[in-house]
């Protein structure tokens, strides 16, 4: 029979050589996928900085390795046989093999089992842990989406100079609003939007989640520790969706009550002037 | 009928049109291609025109990817950059994929099944003229602005066009009009192909072939109509409420009216997962057709491909949701779509590892038709295992609209559905022009493409997952991003490099290409039993089958053991039907006469459009021309020898 090892001529055809080399690439490539979670770029989605994003990242390499195996196997797979069965002078016509009902049902099976047990099933706690409504305690804030800035109001703030809840103030496209939050504390927040649906998108801290008007989407989230974490819209709200741009500060409960005091009574309302204050004409461009 | 040269003396107009119909019958002159009725004619300009649209998305791709070359680049304004966005991706899903499906389904289904025609030829020219005004419609938009200086009018809200910002007030303009209606009219002539499609296969198969001796395409394409002809009436209601918000202020989808713009989201994506279907079940039906004559073995598990093809078909309705997990539907309807999305990875899964056996044990041939249709098992594989791992929902809240998802969407569609159809373009091409298309050249184009497709797409997974979000126009430096996004745009020129070495093959070979006879590849079913090109009759006897693939069971027989020798009788090369054409030569067919009616009802519906967005006296006009088309169509005899 020619489909002995014997009858394995490896490299003749060019293409062939040329096709691994491709598939060296793309494994190079998905090592560095592996690897992406140790880069630290600002919203990066597997460099988890808080409670949500960490069970995100770890659900992902669950169903990313296997996926990676199977890819491997199922290229492997097509480079071999092209390399083996290659149409060579004076070939026989293969036998007409018409199929293997039971190989047929067992690669049907088999699949279906593990993807529900390695995938499925881990993902439904998350999912329900995830989807949880915000604990009693944990601290609110509000989110409008609105073209082209997100606003920030703190319930828990009172604004000394109008006695309303402290909101965040406005900026142009592509600066950002900066949302002030303690650190290792869960936080609840409340998506809406005055116009399109936007997406707000911090990867580091919690992925995305939808602002849509009409709607008010809750979902809660925590950073692991004090620090600042980027993120933008992730939906298409028009010309300047590119430029609304979200930076979380986190802070030490100490420090974050004394940003609180200073912002409520409208002393100083962005640290160090990162973003120029409530810059007026806000020139979105619609 | 379709017999003499047409001898009339012309004296009225009656006459004239009567002359030009007679022209169009005889296949030549301008006529032949304004009445056309003969589905191979249909097919080549579906063909043609699809790929004209394709070459326009593919340089509306290449501006995105040029302007996102490096950070802060100037290239688009981010109004122009929204805006070629959104015509590119429509341009590809309603213009370039579907109709180049479509193509394949006119020139191939009456051949594999032994058929002189489709069903309703007539209707089927409707469906491509009304494809046509659909394409050229969308895109007049963009000159509803000063083009000139810039401006360009074309919508700009994403292919998906949510709501709110295809409303009125934040699309202001006529964009989204164009969008709106331009894809409502598509949406009629992938109806009429549809059904056509069904009737056709269900009724029109030679004697013998029964559903279960169809080729694996066929099967595709009738699949594939049922989901068209389901999923088109969903977006044609989401359509008109859309429509009906923006040009009469109606509250579908206004929140401060108790409109809900979720509920677009929901219709869209109740199409839009069958729709992902309706691109990809063809081009699996092609290289379902191609692997198994390239490795000169029949399709391995033939009834699990064409039940895993069914089964697609059915759960496609069941998975919309995962393009919504992040709108706040819930634990629960996110876990159920969840599993469900999961699920689906299996039928497909299936079908990929039928594909490789059908290679194994075989003797593979490795010309161009076989390479691209590898290339497609190849990278379809890659877009279904990332589809896989953003089913599962918390991990793709992180993942929801970040190249991630592009990169994605574009290894199924492009790796998937566009390497099928070059495939396909590769294998059956010859079979309507009688040329070959240059080995050589097609090699080429399948390596440039296999390795600009990876260099444009691959990095796309690692930018999407340190965070870059789609659908935006520029960025800053500082994220990552910047090495990955230059390599995506070095790719994609690649990629127009492979498309222009294809369109040279074509022309190259067009002139000089070596002939293609009956039978070039060692084919397996009918269309290879005819001429290259068929007569417009397709089959001077219509075949009898008795069994899969009956080309193949003409020209082998098995010995003892099962394996295949060849028929001695020179019939492994020579034609059975050689012998036919020197007397027959078809006289005595009886085939439609050409009809220009569907011309004009398809001319309807763009000035009704059109009307709708300027004035509405337009959209009486438009009426009345597609009565006028309706009328004549129905009223005129089905072949001319029947008149009077
Ligand atoms: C193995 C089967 C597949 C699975 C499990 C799957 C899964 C998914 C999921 C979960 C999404 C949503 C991602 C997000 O937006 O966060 C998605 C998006 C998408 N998929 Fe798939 N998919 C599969 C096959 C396909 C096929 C065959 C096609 C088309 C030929 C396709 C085309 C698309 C497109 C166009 C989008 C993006 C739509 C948009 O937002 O513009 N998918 N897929
Ligand atoms: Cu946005
Ligand atoms: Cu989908």
């Amino acid at each position: 029979m020619r489909m002995t090892v014997s009858n394995l001529r490896l490299p003749r055809p060019r293409s062939a050589h040329l096709l691994a080399g491709i598939f060296l690439l793309i494994l190079i490539a998905l090592v560095a996928t592996g690897c992406i979670g140790g880069t630290d770029t600002p919203q990066n989605t597997l460099a988890p900085e808080g409670e949500v994003a960490r069970h995100q990242r770890n659900l992902f390499m669950l169903a990313m390795w296997p996926a990676l195996v199977v890819m491997i196997l199922v290229e492997g797979a097509i480079i071999v046989t092209l390399l083996r069965f290659r149409r060579r002078k004076n070939d026989a016509v293969p036998k007409q093999t018409h199929g293997n009902t039971p190989l047929e049902i067992g690669w049907t099976i088999v699949p279906t089992l593990i993807i529900i047990g390695f995938v499925g099933v881990p993902m439904l706690p998350v999912l329900f842990d995830l989807g949880r409504d915000p604990k009693a305690d944990a601290y609110p804030i509000e989110v409008t989406g609105q073209r082209f800035q997100w606003s920030f109001k703190y319930p828990n703030i009172k604004d000394a100079r109008t006695g309303e809840p402290l909101e965040s103030p406005p900026v142009t496209p592509g600066r950002a609003a900066e949302l002030h939050i303690p650190a290792g504390k869960e936080i609840a927040l409340t998506l809406t939007s005055i116009d399109v649906n936007h997406s707000f998108g911090v990867p580091r801290l919690a992925g995305t989640q939808d602002a849509i008007a009409g709607e008010h989407h809750r979902f809660w989230m925590k950073a692991d520790h004090p620090g600042s974490f980027s993120g933008q819209c992730r939906e298409l709200c028009g010309v300047d969706h590119w430029g609304m741009l979200i930076t979380v500060i986190a802070q030490s409960q100490e420090d974050f009550d004394a940003w609180a005091k200073e912002a409520a009574a409208g002393v100083k309302q962005t640290p160090e002037g990162r973003v120029p204050s409530a810059v007026a004409a806000t020139g979105s461009g619609d | 009928m379709a017999t003499e040269w047409p001898q009339t003396r012309r004296t009225g107009l009656a006459d004239a049109l009567r002359g030009a119909r007679e022209m169009a019958d005889q296949h030549y002159g301008i006529w032949s291609w304004i009445a056309p009725v003969d589905h191979k004619r249909i097919g080549v300009m579906y063909g043609v025109t699809a790929f004209i649209f394709f070459l326009a998305g593919g340089i509306e791709a290449l501006l995105l990817r040029t302007q996102l070359i490096v950070p802060n680049a100037g290239v688009l304004n981010h109004d122009q950059y929204n805006r070629i966005l959104t015509m590119h991706g429509t341009t590809m899903v309603f213009l370039v994929i579907m109709p180049l499906s479509a193509a394949f389904f006119n020139l191939m289904t009456p051949l594999m099944i032994g058929a002189r025609d489709v069903a309703f030829p007539r209707l089927n020219a409707f469906s491509y003229w009304v494809f046509l005004a659909g394409g050229i419609f969308l895109n007049a938009s963009f000159f509803t602005k000063d083009i000139f200086s810039g401006e360009l009018g074309a919508p700009d809200c994403g292919w998906t066009c949510y709501s709110t910002l295809s409303s009125k007030a934040f699309s202001p303009g006529h964009g989204v009009d164009f969008w709106a209606l331009g894809v409502q009219i598509l949406g009629i002539a992938s109806l009429a192909s549809g059904f056509n499609f069904i009737v056709t296969i269900l009724n029109m198969r030679a004697p013998g072939m029964t559903l279960f001796r169809m080729p694996l395409f066929v099967w595709m394409t009738l699949v594939t109509s049922f989901l068209i002809i389901f999923a088109m009436p969903v977006i044609a209601v989401a359509l008109f409420e859309l429509i009906f918000d923006r040009l009469f202020n109606a509250n579908f989808f206004n929140p401060d009216k108790g409109g809900n713009p979720l509920l677009w989201q929901h219709m869209f994506w109740l199409f839009g997962h069958p729709e992902v279907y309706i691109l990809i079940l063809p081009a699996m039906g092609i290289v379902s057709e191609i692997l198994p004559t390239f490795s000169r073995k029949p399709l391995f598990g033939y009834p699990f491909v064409v039940f895993s093809g069914i089964a697609i078909g059915f759960m496609s309705w069941g998975v919309w949701v995962h393009h919504m997990y992040t709108t706040g539907l819930g634990t629960v309807a996110n876990s159920a779509f969840g599993i469900s999305t999961i699920l689906i990875g299996v039928p497909t899964g299936v079908k990929v590892l039928n594909w490789m056996a059908t290679m194994w044990g075989g003797s593979l041939s490795l010309k161009a038709p076989m390479m691209f249709a590898v290339g497609f098992v190849a990278m379809f594989t890659i877009g279904g295992l990332s589809g896989v791992t953003h089913s599962v929902v918390p991990s793709d809240y992180q993942q929801q609209d970040t190249y991630y998802v592009v990169a994605h969407f574009h290894y199924v569609l492009f790796g998937g559905a566009i390497f099928a159809l070059f495939a396909g373009f590769y294998y059956w091409l010859p079979k309507f022009t009688g040329k070959l298309l240059d080995d050589r050249l097609g090699q080429i184009h399948f390596w440039l493409m296999l390795i600009g497709f990876n260099l444009t797409f691959f990095p796309m997974h690692i930018s999407g997952l340190l965070g870059m979000p789609r659908r935006i126009s520029t960025y800053s430096e500082g994220q990552g991003w910047d090495i990955w996004n230059m390599l995506s745009t070095i790719g994609a020129f690649t990629i127009a490099t492979s498309i222009l070495i294809f369109m040279i093959n074509v022309i190259y070979s067009l002139r000089r290409g070596e002939a293609a006879g009956y039978d070039p590849w060692d084919g397996r079913t009918l269309e290879w039993t005819i001429p290259s090109p068929p007569p417009h009759y397709n089959f001077e006897k219509i075949p009898v089958v008795h069994a899969r693939d009956p080309f193949w069971h003409e020209k082998y027989t098995e010995d003892e053991q099962g394996r295949p020798i060849p028929v001695v009788a020179g019939a492994a090369n020579g034609h059975p039907d050689e012998a036919h054409e020197e007397h027959g030569g078809g006289h005595g067919i009886h085939m439609p006469s050409p009809s220009y009616f569907p011309l004009i009802a398809a001319l309807g519906f763009p000035i009704m459009a059109t009307g709708l967005i300027y004035d509405y006296a337009l959209v009486a006009v438009g009426a009345a021309v597609l009565f006028v088309g309706i009328y004549g169509w129905a009223l005129e005899p089905a072949t001319e020898g029947e008149e009077a």
